[in-house]
């Protein structure tokens, strides 16, 4: 791929991400019209009613906008983390959610609503719930030999089978009532969760975790070639170490603001192969450019399509499982894996 | 291919807009003051539909939104309960699951937004109905004896007080000569009541909760225990668990459970169906015991009190169901609709 392509495709997708970014701060249920957006953005509300300018104010800077920037960063976060672990596996079909990050994020999440802690301190187990997943995923595959991917993906299922029982059984002790319908949102993804403090608190941490992704790009095209790597004067063993602690801390990360979010880890490095191939330097920027406007795009539908709203994990499973299966039908054709 | 991702680029606000703009409403019409300086009619907002209901009763005329689609009977019976202004009030989600439409919510413009305090936390909305002068109030409604209390609260806020405080003494006094009649039954003499719910019959309530608070308000007592240990209210139980706890009254919630229940096998061995002592709770216009859990669990308390014990209630309970259907939904029972209500019978 020459250089000119790319910048023109990294130009191109961020010529989306705004498009999208755009409409998604102008459409909703409530109708805000552009000379509306003046007067907030100016402060002078003209003609307008005190009433409406406020909810107007309040409409555009407490929700859409935490919301776009929330669906902005979980989006190219799951993205790239999505990127990294299928490359760092050599396995297309690997996702933050097959390692268990979910998973243990959403046990997490359930221990500190029933034990009725603060909203920043779920939010850390959530966190340390992700992080604990792939620990015990990591620390699995190493008990066994054989083929270390198989058995990596292996451990992963047991985790994450794992802690759906552990998450069963907490659902039988909890107060249904009163936990379930707290829980609900952060289970089926929702970026109405995000507050503007959490966006400020975790974003140096999805920085450190990002950075450290695109800086892995070189060394995760090394990875990718296998043994071939330790040949090659790299580590293996400590690169493959630091993109899974970049990557689960992001993936992990997305679970606090917006809950659980599926298949966007899993599709996007796929339609991001078509457009740049397989090189991971160039792979990572153009996921998160595809993934960023494609979460804002599925919250959009899911609060402007009906009246009520509809978690935003279900409709990207509705936008991702067509696609996915579409690109596994165009692998098929062309007798080539995605 | 880039040619592709610079057409999306520009098609994706045009396809936006255009998606949305159907579904966009017009911010509902605040009433403009009337020129004799009376006030404009308050608008309220249920955080769910056990609120949405008490909204209703209270001053039909300030509920702006029902919550999630009405359950229980089919929308054609509820209707015949309800007045023609609320029929078709959108249906914007309700605060429990996360489902409420922030924008929906607000394009309703709303005065307050009333919840019950069983959604512990704070939503996000919340906060910025607040900045955008909503009140948030929220009330308990943890025993029979808050309703009251809350219904003068939403009385308040609906402008009409005297109608909070009417209905607030007529609930009072209901719930005083219930348990005037079911005090003085004693202890051994209470009878042990199944709550069969769910599809099957086989999910339950436990006791000491509000969805099982229309068998010990009437005076029974709960086959299934409390599980105040486990904190949860709601349990799957088997057949052998409800042979061993042989009840001597079963309430189906469904309808579906109670056609064709005598023949169920397992079931015919059971002692309250040996006795013919199954009954179906009423679910006209919605549940009188729980799902949603609402003001009508008043109206089941008696009905089932008038069951268990039919010599403290000579009368039968459609006196007192004339009375709360007149009270709150300001309906006549003819025979009709009583026949819409009434669920003797029905269990086959």
């Amino acid at each position: 791929m020459t250089n000119r392509r790319y910048l023109m495709i990294i130009a191109g997708l961020l010529a989306l991400t705004l498009a999208v970014s755009a409409a998604s701060i102008g459409s909703g249920r409530y109708p805000i019209g552009i000379g509306d957006f003046f007067r907030l953005l100016t402060g002078n509300r003209g003609n307008l009613a005190e009433s409406d300018f406020l909810v107007m104010r309040e409409l555009l800077f407490s929700n859409r906008l935490p919301r776009l920037l929330a669906g902005l960063l979980v989006g190219m976060s799951l993205s790239m983390s999505g990127t990294t672990f299928q490359a760092m596996f050599r396995n297309p079909l690997i996702s933050p959610e097959l390692l268990g990050v979910m998973g243990g994020a959403l046990c997490g999440l359930t221990i500190g609503f029933m034990m009725d802690l603060s909203m920043a301190a779920i939010q850390l187990l959530a966190f340390a719930g992700g992080l604990a997943a792939v620990a015990i995923t990591v620390s699995l595959s190493r008990a066994y030999r054989g083929d270390r991917l198989l058995i990596l993906v292996l451990s992963g299922i047991i985790t994450g089978a794992m802690f759906l029982v552990v998450f069963k059984l907490l659902e039988y002790f909890m107060d249904q009532e009163k936990l379930i319908p707290n829980l609900m949102p952060w289970a089926t993804g929702n970026l109405g969760l995000a507050t503007g403090r959490d966006l400020l608190v975790t974003l140096p941490l999805f920085a450190v975790g990002i950075a450290v992704m695109l800086l892995c790009g070189k060394s995760l095209n090394v990875l990718s070639l296998g043994e071939e790597a330790s040949t090659l004067g790299l580590n293996p063993e400590q690169l493959r170490l630091l993109a899974i602690l970049g990557a689960t801390l992001v993936s992990s990360l997305t679970v606090t603001l917006a809950g659980i979010v599926a298949w966007i880890g899993l599709v996007v490095p796929h339609l991001g192969r078509l457009l740049v191939g397989h090189d991971n330097r160039l792979l990572l920027p153009v996921s998160a450019l595809i993934g960023a406007p494609l979460l804002v795009l599925a919250d959009d539908l899911s609060r402007c399509v009906t009246l009520r709203e509809l978690p935003v994990g279900i409709t990207m499973s509705f936008i991702g499982i067509p696609t996915f299966l579409l690109l596994l039908l165009r692998a098929r054709k062309n007798a080539v894996l995605i | 291919m880039i040619a592709k991702i610079l057409h999306l680029a520009v098609a994706a606000p045009l396809l936006l807009s255009a998606m949305t703009a159907p579904g966009a409403e017009a911010p509902a019409q605040e009433a403009a003051a009337p020129a004799d300086g009376q006030k404009k009619t308050p608008r309220l907002i249920g955080g769910h539909p056990s609120v949405a209901w008490l909204i209703y009763i209270v001053a039909p005329q300030t509920l702006c939104t029902w919550n999630d689609p009405r359950t229980g009977r089919s929308l054609e019976i509820q209707n015949q309960f309800i007045s023609k202004e609320v029929r078709d009030l959108p249906e914007i989600g309700s605060r429990t699951m996360g489902g409420m439409n922030t924008e929906s919510m607000l394009t309703q413009k709303p005065t307050a937004i009333i919840t019950a305090d069983f959604v512990r936390r704070e939503v996000m909305s919340d906060s910025l109905a607040k900045n955008a002068g909503i009140k948030i109030v929220n009330l308990n409604f943890d025993q029979f004896e808050c309703y009251p209390d809350g219904i003068r609260t939403i009385g308040e806020l609906a402008g009409t007080p005297e109608r909070g405080e009417h209905l607030a003494a007529f609930f009072t006094e209901m719930l005083k000569e219930l348990k005037n009649r079911v005090d003085s039954i004693p202890e051994e003499k209470r009878l042990k009541v199944y709550y069969a719910g769910g599809i099957n019959g086989l999910e339950t309530a436990a006791g000491n909760n509000v969805h099982d608070h229309i068998i010990s308000y009437a005076g029974g007592k709960n086959a299934f225990p409390p599980h105040s240990a486990l904190n949860k209210v709601r349990f799957k139980v088997s057949l052998e668990q409800l042979l061993e706890y042989d009840p001597d009254v079963i309430i189906i919630s469904a309808r579906e459970v109670a056609d064709g229940f005598k023949e169920k096998p397992g079931w015919k061995t059971l002692r309250a169906v040996k006795n013919n002592r199954v009954y179906l709770v009423p679910d006209a216009p919605v549940s009188w015991i729980d799902r949603p859990v609402t003001v009508f669990q008043l109206m089941g308390a008696w009905w089932l009190a008038s069951k268990l014990y039919p010599d403290k209630f000579p009368e039968g309970y459609r006196p007192m169901a004339e009375r709360f259907f007149k009270e709150c939904l300001q309906v006549t029972l003819d025979e009709l609709k009583w026949k819409l209500i009434d669920t003797d019978g029905e269990v086959k």
